[in-house]
C-alpha cells in the first residue's frame, strides 16, 4: 500500500515556472495607427495669456501659412512651452531669442540635432530656461 | 478498492506521460545552455531555475546571475551572486554586475556598491576599485583616493585619466555672466563669444534695425510706429542677452555631453580595466 | 496487491519504454498541443528544445516553421521572418519550400520590408523548380504594392490572376477615389484656396485665398505707386508665405485624405476579405 502511494506520488509532476515578461497572441493590424501625443494644457495664467496670443495665430495664420517653421517645436509652440515652464516676461525674452536663432539660416545644422521624423531641427525650450540641470543635449551625428 | 487505485495510479502515469518526454536533469542543463549560447536568456533562466531545484552548486548561480544581468534585473542577478560560496566563481559574477552597471550609466549605483561594500570582498574590490573611480569621475565626484588615483590605474592611462578627470570637473567653459555682459556692450558678441557666429550677427542686425526704424520714424514725427520699433528693437536686446546666458550654458552642457561621452568610450575600449583572462583564471 | 504492482509497472514501462525517434515525436506532439491550445510562449521553448536534442534534424523544418508560426500569431514579424528563413534552409521538398517562400513574403509584407519581399518573389520567378507560379506571384505583388498604396499597380498586377478579379476591382475603386495631390496643388496654384476647398477644408481655403488676395492686392498697389521697397518687402514675406502655404497645404490635405482612405481599405480587407491573404 505504501508502496503504491510512494508511486502514485513520484508520478505526480511539479511543474513551476519563474516568469519574468512572457509575451502572449497579439492582433495583427493591417493599418498602422499612429498614435499623436498631445502636450498637457496648463491653466497658469502665463499659459492663458500666451494662448490668447498663440491659439487666434495658429488658426488664422499658422494653419494657412504652410510649415514654415524648420525647429521643433515651432515657434509658437515654443512660446507656449516657455510660459507654461516659466511665466509671461521669462518666456517673451525666451521667445524673441528663439526667433533671432529662427533667421540665421546659416550654421544650423552644427549645433541642432535632427528630428527624423519631418527633418527638424530640435530645440526645446527646457535649454533656455537658465536651470543646468534641465539642458537635454542630443548630439548633433 | 483495487480496482480503483489500479485506475488511479495508471491515470496519473499517462498524465506524467503527456509532459515533455525531454525532461531529466541532464537534458534540462544541456536545453538550458544550449538556449544561454543562443543568447534567450528568458528562457535560459527559467531552465536553469528548474536545474536549480535538482542540484544547487555555483555554476548555476553563476549562470543565472548572468542571464538576469542581461535582461536588466541586476537584483534578481544579486541574489543570486550572493548564493555563490565559492569566492572565485561569486567574483567573476559580482565583477560582470559592476561592468553591466557601466555600460547601463548607473554610476550611482556603482558608487553606493561600491563604498557600501555590497558583494564585494577584498578580493573583487581590487577590479571594482578602477571601475568606482571611473564611475566618481563620471559623476564628478571627489574621493578619499584622489591623490592616490595614479596608482590605481595603469601607467600608460593615467594621464589619460587625468585628463578626463580635469576635463569633467571644469566643464564651465563659457561663462553666462561674462556671455551676458558681451551682449549688453555689443548686441550678439556674447552668442559669438560662445560660438553661436550666425546667431550673433543677427542678433546684432536685427537690434540694430530696430533701433535705426525707430530712430527714423521719431526724426519724422511718426510717433505710432516709433514707439512700437522701439518696443521691438529693446525687446529684442534684451532676449539678446538673456539668449547669451543661456547660449552659454548650452555650450558647457554640450562640452560636458561631448567629454562623458568621449570617457564612456575610452573605459570601453579598455575594458572597464578588468583583464578578462585574470577574471577567467580566478578558479 | 502483488498483480496491481505488476499491472502498474507493465502500463509504466509501456508507456516510457521508447527509443529516441520515439521521444522526439512525443516532444513534437507535446509542443503541438501547447500550440494548438494557444500557448505559444511555451510552444516555442518545447520546439526549441525539441531542436536542441534533434541532432538528426528530422524536426527541423516542422520546428522551425511552427515557431515562425508562434512569433507571427504574436506579430513578432522579424522573428517569424528569421525562423521562416531557417526553415527554408531545412525544407524537406521543393512543394514546401515554395509554400514557406510564400510564407516569407507575406511575413515581409506584414512587416512593411517590400524590398525584402520582392527579392524574394524575385527569387521564385527566377528559380527553374518553380514553374507554374506565375500567377501566385503576381497575386503577392498584388498585396506587396497593396500595403504601399500603390492601387494602380496591384489592380494590374490581379488583372493577371482570374480568381483575384473582384480584388482587382476593389485596388481600381480606390484609385478612383483617392485625391489627385498634383491636380489639386495645381488648382491652388492657380486659384489660391481652391485646392484645400476640394479636399473638403472650405474655412482653411477661405482663408488662404482672403490672405493671397489682401497681400496681393497690397503688394500691386506699393508697386503701382512706385514703392518698390515696400512692394518688395510686402510681396517677398507675406504674399509668398501665403501663396506657398496654400499650395502646400493643398498638398497636405490632399495626402492626408488618402491616408485616412488607404487606412480604411486594409481595415476593410483585414476584415472583411475572405480570399488568401498576408
Amino acid at each position: 500500500m505504501l508502496c503504491t502511494i510512494l508511486a502514485f506520488l513520484l508520478c505526480v509532476p511539479s511543474a513551476a515556472q519563474t516568469k519574468l515578461s512572457h509575451w502572449d497572441e497579439s492582433l495583427i493590424h493591417y493599418a498602422v495607427i499612429d498614435s499623436a501625443t498631445g502636450t498637457k494644457a496648463s491653466t497658469s495664467l502665463s499659459a492663458t495669456l500666451s494662448g490668447v496670443i498663440v491659439v487666434p495665430y495658429h488658426i488664422l495664420i499658422s494653419d494657412v501659412d504652410g510649415d514654415r517653421c524648420p525647429f521643433t517645436p515651432t515657434c509658437s509652440a515654443f512660446l507656449m512651452d516657455a510660459c507654461n515652464q516659466t511665466n509671461i516676461f521669462q518666456g517673451a525674452l525666451m521667445f524673441f531669442d528663439r526667433f533671432t536663432r529662427d533667421s540665421n539660416v546659416f550654421d544650423r545644422d552644427e549645433h541642432y540635432p535632427v528630428a527624423k521624423k519631418r527633418h527638424r531641427y530640435i530645440d526645446p525650450a527646457s535649454n533656455y530656461r537658465l536651470r543646468d540641470s534641465l539642458i537635454i543635449i542630443v548630439p548633433v551625428k | 478498492m483495487r480496482g480503483i487505485l489500479l485506475a488511479v495510479l495508471i491515470l496519473s502515469v499517462c498524465a506524467v506521460a503527456q509532459q515533455s518526454p525531454l525532461q531529466s536533469p541532464e537534458q534540462i542543463e544541456t536545453f538550458a545552455r544550449y538556449l544561454f549560447n543562443k543568447q534567450d536568456y528568458l528562457r535560459a533562466s527559467e531552465q536553469y531555475q528548474i536545474v536549480l531545484r535538482i542540484k544547487a552548486n555555483d555554476t548555476i548561480y553563476e549562470l543565472l546571475s548572468e542571464c538576469y544581468i542581461q535582461l536588466d534585473t541586476v537584483e534578481l542577478a544579486d541574489t543570486y551572486i550572493a548564493k555563490i560560496s565559492k569566492s572565485s566563481i561569486a567574483a567573476r559574477g559580482t565583477i560582470e554586475r559592476y561592468k553591466f552597471l557601466f555600460r547601463a550609466n548607473r554610476f550611482s549605483e556603482i558608487i553606493s556598491g561600491f563604498e557600501n561594500r555590497r558583494g564585494l570582498n577584498d578580493n573583487t574590490s581590487r577590479y571594482i576599485h578602477p571601475l568606482y573611480h571611473a564611475a566618481c569621475i563620471r559623476e564628478r565626484k571627489t574621493t578619499r583616493d584622489d591623490d592616490v588615483i595614479s596608482n590605481i590605474f595603469p601607467s600608460q592611462d593615467r594621464d589619460s585619466i587625468a585628463y578626463y578627470r580635469n576635463a569633467l570637473a571644469h566643464t564651465e567653459k563659457r561663462n553666462p555672466y561674462i556671455a551676458a555682459l558681451l551682449s549688453t556692450v555689443i548686441p550678439g558678441a556674447g552668442k559669438m563669444y560662445t560660438g553661436r557666429y550666425g546667431d550673433g550677427a543677427m542678433a546684432c542686425i536685427s537690434t540694430g534695425l530696430f533701433t535705426y526704424l525707430s530712430i527714423i520714424n521719431f526724426q519724422h514725427h511718426h510717433n505710432t510706429r516709433a514707439y512700437i520699433f522701439s518696443a521691438l528693437g529693446g525687446l529684442y536686446y534684451a532676449s539678446n542677452i538673456y539668449g547669451s546666458a543661456a547660449s552659454a550654458q548650452v555650450y558647457n552642457a554640450e562640452y560636458t555631453v561631448s567629454v562623458q561621452t568621449d570617457f564612456d568610450a575610452f573605459i570601453a575600449r579598455k575594458n572597464c580595466f578588468i583583464d578578462e583572462n585574470e577574471i577567467m583564471g580566478l578558479r | 496487491m502483488k498483480r496491481t504492482g505488476i499491472i502498474f509497472l507493465l502500463c509504466a514501462f509501456s508507456l516510457f519504454a521508447q527509443d529516441a525517434k520515439d521521444l522526439l515525436r512525443r516532444q513534437y506532439d507535446y509542443a503541438r498541443a501547447l500550440q494548438t491550445e494557444g500557448k505559444i510562449f511555451d510552444a516555442v521553448t518545447e520546439y526549441e528544445r525539441l531542436i536542441c536534442f534533434d541532432t538528426l534534424r528530422l524536426y527541423a523544418f516542422d520546428a522551425n516553421k511552427n515557431i515562425a508560426d508562434c512569433y507571427r500569431r504574436a506579430a513578432q514579424f522579424k522573428n517569424a521572418i528569421r525562423y521562416t528563413g531557417q526553415s527554408i534552409v531545412c525544407a524537406k521538398n521543393q512543394k514546401t519550400m515554395y509554400e514557406q517562400k510564400t510564407e516569407l513574403v507575406k511575413l515581409h509584407i506584414l512587416n512593411r520590408s517590400f524590398a525584402s519581399a520582392a527579392n524574394v518573389l524575385h527569387e521564385i520567378e527566377q528559380d527553374p523548380t518553380f514553374t507554374n507560379h506565375s500567377k501566385e506571384i503576381h497575386y503577392w505583388r498584388g498585396w506587396m504594392s497593396l500595403f504601399q498604396d500603390d492601387w494602380e499597380m496591384a489592380a494590374r498586377e490581379f488583372a493577371f490572376v482570374d480568381s483575384a478579379a473582384a480584388l482587382g476591382q476593389f485596388c481600381l475603386q480606390m484609385q478612383e477615389k483617392r485625391c489627385p495631390v498634383t491636380t489639386l496643388k495645381i488648382f491652388s496654384a492657380i486659384i489660391p484656396g481652391s485646392g484645400q476647398m476640394l479636399t473638403g477644408h472650405v474655412w482653411s481655403g477661405l482663408l488662404s485665398l482672403g490672405w493671397n488676395v489682401l497681400w496681393g492686392y497690397l503688394t500691386f498697389d506699393a508697386a503701382l505707386a512706385n514703392r518698390a521697397g515696400d512692394a518688395l518687402l510686402i510681396g517677398d514675406l507675406l504674399w509668398l508665405r501665403f501663396y506657398t502655404g496654400n499650395i502646400e497645404n493643398a498638398e497636405k490635405f490632399a495626402v492626408e485624405k488618402n491616408t485616412l482612405l488607404f487606412q480604411d481599405a486594409l481595415r476593410y480587407l483585414q476584415d472583411e476579405f475572405k480570399g488568401a491573404k498576408p
